[in-house]
């Protein structure tokens, strides 16, 4: 193996406590995630979930945070491969029994469950954040006040630039843009599902295509988002998507079954009083997270 | 009791080894582990076949010497003991036993079942020790020292260096050898004086001799025959934090990775 350049040959225990910092640091998010998500089975059509999703994606601070996510992400399976490749080169010639010592659960398991933790992430993405980001067909969703802000504000900048002309062939050019843009309305009112909610008095129109959105900011220039829980209801009525989220779930839940006793082990936190402590935690957390994580698919699957 | 042993045979650290089958009979139940590869290699001599090679001395569980994978385990199917301290009660008559040498880069295999631990001497140079300077014997009690710092350094000494730790470890990572001795030291006023070079250095040395992470995975703690916690890998570590987050840069020579 080419040796690394001096600042980037960290001593083995540098390694492993970064590895645990940004554990716990993931752990924090899954304990967001799952609150976020947990919003899902309120029984408001999405209101509450849809409201976090916003937040969530709209915020500054919380977008700082998705990078920062990422790159803890990526940095930790980049860790914890360089580490398992030192591992397995520390013992070139195995055993030919198997080892027959008692081991704390799961941790034999690490690299494998995190492996599929990792595969279930690639997954998880072009599920949802590919159609966030555009790669991917989704479902979307528009604010009705964000239509009705756009529409003052393109009606304030034709009557703007209306008041500004000076010769009748801007004028009647500005009319007729301002014809145009009353046309162009009107797919407002023939389309059934923006009438419908521009109407009915709903705080979002829901359930839009890519197409639908095209036609829709081509009148209108108007703010989107991707309309997630439209997306997990529709993704959550197959079968074998339920079933391989649960799967993933269970690689999971066993990655963190040790990860949570583990990460403090490595951060030198071991004491008669607490660690015991730990410990049961840990199971709590492990099995909370991915039971809770798990009624999600389960609950669509079968309840909507 | 009979038995049949499948032994790990190799000529030289350079020679590829293969596992060769032996049948033993007449074995007393009382016979320890060890006395029963004597009698195996008599009874090889006998038949002016080579005898096999493995390591022993004291006997008497304390030296550190004897090691041998026994069915899965380092030093056998019991707790807190040594190769020497394993009887053949332990096993049914009958069974076939697999004896193997540690495996690990850093301990290759000598002849048969002998390995070359002296990467543990080697950790232990680089910082495993006090500088104490020359002149009369302290006075036993000058230094206080509280009674469950003495208990918890005195556990930790008990380490006798033999490597079931590596041995068992699936990443053959010498964490619990180095926790031993760091944690050892650590807790005595003799030995925090030095703490911070001294954990740096042997970590150091450690990772350079080819040893695993370690990944809490506490394989290490159920063979240790001398039954030291891996609360002391613990340590290790709260150690490890302190030099690096504490201590100064080291001044020429000294450099270590960060």
């Amino acid at each position: 193996m080419p040796k690394l350049p001096k600042f980037l040959q960290f001593a083995s225990i540098t390694k492993k406590i970064t590895l645990a910092l940004i554990g716990l640091f993931l752990m924090l998010f899954l304990l967001t995630h799952l609150g976020i998500n947990l919003c899902l089975l309120r029984n408001d059509g999405g209101e509450w979930f849809r409201a976090a999703a916003h937040f969530m994606g709209t915020n500054y601070i919380v977008k700082v945070f998705e990078v920062v996510l990422f790159g803890a992400i990526a940095l930790h399976i980049l860790l914890a491969l360089t580490i398992q490749i030192h591992n397995w080169r520390a013992r070139p010639v195995g055993y030919a029994s198997g080892s027959k010592s008692k081991t704390a659960f799961g941790s034999k398991l690490m690299i494998w469950s995190g492996l599929l933790v990792a595969l279930f992430l690639c997954i998880h993405l072009v599920n949802f954040w590919f159609a966030k980001v555009g790669w991917n067909e989704g479902r979307y969703l528009i604010k009705v006040s964000a239509i009705e802000k756009a529409y003052k504000v393109k009606q304030q900048a034709l009557s703007d630039a209306f008041i500004k002309t000076e010769t009748d062939e801007e004028r009647m050019q500005i009319e007729a843009d301002f014809v145009a843009f009353q046309d162009g309305l009107e797919f407002f009112q023939t389309n059934e599902k923006l009438s419908d909610a521009l109407h009915g008095g709903f705080d979002y129109i829901t359930d839009l295509s890519k197409a639908e959105i095209r036609e829709i900011t081509a009148v209108l220039p108007v703010k989107y988002e991707p309309d997630f829980y439209v997306m997990v209801r529709d993704l959550f009525q197959n079968k074998w998507i339920v079933l391989m989220y649960l799967f993933f779930l269970t690689a999971l839940c066993f990655h963190l079954m040790h990860a949570f006793q583990s990460a403090f082990q490595t951060l030198g936190m071991a004491h008669s009083k607490y660690t015991p402590i730990i410990k049961v935690v840990g199971v709590i957390f492990a099995l909370g997270v991915s039971v809770g994580f798990a009624i999600i698919p389960i609950f669509f699957y079968f309840c909507k | 009791m009979n038995f049949t042993l499948k032994i790990w045979r190799q000529e030289n650290a350079k020679a590829k080894g293969r596992f060769e089958i032996y049948k033993i009979t007449d074995i007393s139940s009382d016979c320890s582990f060890l006395e029963m590869l004597d009698i195996l290699n008599e009874q090889l001599v006998d038949k002016i076949e080579k005898p096999i090679c493995f390591d022993h001395d004291c006997r008497e569980g304390i030296c550190g010497m004897c090691s041998l994978y026994i069915n899965g385990r380092p030093h056998g199917n019991d707790d807190d003991i040594t190769t020497c301290q394993l009887h053949m009660r332990k096993f049914k008559d009958g069974q076939t036993i697999t004896i193997e040498p540690w495996r690990s880069k850093a301990f290759p295999v000598i002849k048969d079942l002998v390995v070359d631990r002296s990467a543990f001497d080697k950790i232990i140079q680089a910082g495993g020790y006090i500088s104490a300077t020359t002149g009369g014997v302290p006075d036993g009690n000058a230094i206080p020292i509280r009674k469950t710092d003495a208990d918890t350094a005195m556990d930790a000494a008990a380490c006798i260096g033999c490597g079931a730790c590596v041995a068992s470890c699936k990443n053959a990572s010498a964490m619990l050898f180095v926790a031993a001795k760091v944690s050892h030291l650590a807790h005595l006023p003799q030995g925090k004086i030095e703490a911070h070079e001294r954990v740096q250095a042997m970590v150091k040395r450690m990772d350079e001799l080819g040893f695993g992470n370690c990944t809490n995975t506490g394989a290490c703690e159920a063979e240790c025959p001398k039954g030291i916690k891996i609360d002391h890998i613990a340590k290790l570590n709260r150690e490890f934090i302190a030099a690096r987050l504490g201590a100064q840069l080291p001044k020429e020579g000294g450099s270590v990775a960060i």
